[in-house]
């Protein structure tokens, strides 16, 4: 190039390109509110037949747990085109640590907004490290340090503010599947996270395991879902009686992240919503049809949108680009 | 109308993922009973417990190769399938206890078919209406005529009663019947002859001996809730049934369900 700057280190990687916008600190967020992650469960039919043994177990039962979401306001100059770049610093780390994973991100009333689904909840949350490029950012007033600049006049690096600087780095491919083995017995479905998580193993052990903070995209991975429904029709007792009872539970999964070790990064996944619908029908008399509450669950179900795609597994196998830094740096 | 099921499995879903087979199977489980329409209408007409039940599941199996049919089969059978769905529980027979004799079951035609039509076949004479029930009480068989409007079965009755019993010997064909009605329907002058009928309470039914001089009152056990009685047809509670002739006690039975 006829003009600018390339910093290379000793491997030949790009430290420093003032045709680059680089990312820079733009502060340390709290969660401004959380909320639990989402439940659809509802019952709604009759029950009481003449003498039928109706199956009661379970009706109102979710058969998962579901995660928790932290949001956060981020302050930036442009909301519309410059999304932030956000680091976890995870509550705790170790084998009994929660996972935790960016899930959403837009801007509303001046702010980035950013959701963060953890698989457990704490209080408080994760805090988020928030990186962005210069031209969102104020920039110093000191009067030594290294400014460059690209071709038109904008700033583009400034070691005054705190730029990201890359410890650790890798790619971390997600569990084919968050639940594995059967989903559920009769009424109950069982579809809690059971897979054992990935790993992925980078360099940046150097850096206090209560020290490091990771980005890395959460991507979605699958609705798992199980059905049951029966139905009876007969005498009891010198009564007539019928019911049919339709269950169909599910669980949304999004892929999340702990700190296992000062050198290891492990993936699981967190359940992101789930749900819970019985359709139940009984009285005395033989005109119940159990394909009619098929036709009302599944009305339900794809009205809220909550089922994209069921008992697959997507987004697996695909490397997920992880980055690790140093927290005190940012202090 | 029965709602025709077919028992079984089959996939519904099927992807790869890598090498990951997710296999989405639907389940079919149904009640064994199996009834022709002709035997279902007459089990509704005479209000007779029966049922028709069925259940279907889908679960999601994976694997790490592209599974056979077998290994379907296996992998639902282990998770506890089967296309048999196990029955509702279903009352055991009914059991009648005299103090000094041999216990006396009682099997109902559609819950206990197998000893049923045992019994059934053993009866010397044809009978026309067969009964609800049966019980073989050494060499008499008894048939229960149990009726949704009370309709007598002709071949042996005239009168209308609640629920009707007949007696016949398996040698000799001789019969003997026995009309119930719920309540006492004896007259305080016959009651006054009965030996300790005064200390019976809370009385259920009365047994007519058609053909003898016998008469059997039906009573619950105590007045207390846990012996309540609601039907002394169904015997979900446990009662007491004293026979008389001649005004004097003969036997005293317990009526309740084998355990």
């Amino acid at each position: 190039m006829a003009y600018g700057l390339t910093v290379n280190n000793d491997s030949g990687q790009v430290i420093i390109d003032s045709d680059i916008s680089h990312f820079h600190f733009a502060g340390k967020y709290n969660s401004a509110s959380d909320v639990a992650g989402g439940t659809l469960q509802n019952h709604t039919g009759n029950t009481d037949n003449d003498g039928g043994n109706f199956p009661y177990a379970n009706l109102n039962s979710l058969g998962s747990t579901v995660g928790h979401i932290y949001k956060y306001n981020i302050t930036q100059a442009d909301i519309s085109t410059k999304p932030p770049m956000c680091f976890i610093k995870p509550t705790s780390t170790g084998s009994s640590a929660p996972f935790a994973g960016i899930i959403r991100m837009h801007f509303e009333s001046g702010y980035w907004k950013v959701e963060l689904l953890q698989s457990t909840h704490t209080n408080p949350g994760p805090v988020l490290y928030v990186f962005t490029t210069l031209d969102q950012l104020t920039l110093g007033s000191d009067s030594y340090g290294l400014r460059v600049m690209d071709s038109s006049s904008a700033v583009t690096f400034d070691s005054q503010n705190r730029p990201l600087r890359i410890k650790g780095s890798g790619d971390i491919t997600s569990p084919s599947l968050a639940h594995t083995g059967s989903l559920g017995s009769s009424w109950l479905a069982t579809l809690d996270v059971n897979c054992t998580p990935s790993s992925m193993t980078h360099s940046a052990s150097s850096i206090a395991i209560d020290k490091q903070i990771y980005y890395v995209p959460s991507v979605a991975h699958c609705a798992l879902q199980y059905t049951h429904s029966a139905s009876d029709s007969g005498i009891h007792d010198w009564n007539s009686y019928a019911w049919a009872r339709n269950d169909i539970y599910w669980a949304f999964y999004r892929s999340s992240f702990r700190i296992l070790s000062t050198s290891t990064l492990q993936c699981s996944y967190a359940i992101y919503y789930r749900g819970h619908l019985a359709r139940t029908a009984a009285d005395s008399g033989f005109v119940l049809s159990l394909s009619a509450l098929f036709g009302n669950i599944d009305a339900d179900v794809g009205s809220a949108g909550m089922v994209p795609y069921t008992n697959s597994s997507r987004n697996v196998g695909e490397s997920q680009g992880v980055i690790i830094t140093n927290s005190d740096w940012y202090a | 109308m029965i709602e025709e099921v077919e028992a079984g499995w089959e996939v519904s879903k099927s992807e790869v993922i890598g090498e990951t087979h997710l296999i989405t199977v639907t389940m079919t489980s149904v009640d064994p009973n199996q009834f022709t329409e002709e035997l279902h209408n007459k089990l509704h007409n005479d209000l007779t417990s029966h049922s028709h039940r069925f259940s279907v599941s889908t679960n999601l199996f994976t694997f790490d190769h592209e599974p056979t049919d077998e290994d379907i089969e296996e992998a639902v059978t282990n998770s506890g399938f089967s296309p048999d769905l196990s029955p509702s529980p279903k009352p055991s027979a009914i059991k009648a206890v005299t103090t000094g004799e041999v216990d006396i079951l009682e099997y109902s035609a559609t819950i206990h078919p197998t000893k049923y039509l045992e019994l059934f076949n053993m009866i010397p004479i044809s009978i026309e209406e067969p009964p609800t029930s049966m019980s073989l009480k050494g060499d008499w068989l008894y048939l229960y005529y149990i009726v949704a409007d009370f309709t007598p079965p002709r071949q042996f009755f005239t009168e209308e009663f609640f629920i009707y019993s007949v007696r016949i010997h398996k040698d000799t064909g001789v019969v003997r019947r026995k009309g119930y009605r719920q309540g006492l329907g004896l007259s305080e002058e016959v009651t006054s002859t009965l030996e300790g009928f005064s200390s019976i309470e809370n009385i259920l039914g009365t047994g007519f001996y058609l053909d003898e001089d016998l008469v059997t009152i039906y009573y619950m056990k105590s007045s207390d809730e846990k012996d309540y009685v609601e039907s002394f047809a169904v015997v979900d509670t446990p009662y007491y049934g004293t026979t008389w002739e001649d005004g004097n006690i003969i036997r005293t039975r317990e009526y309740k369900r084998n355990e």
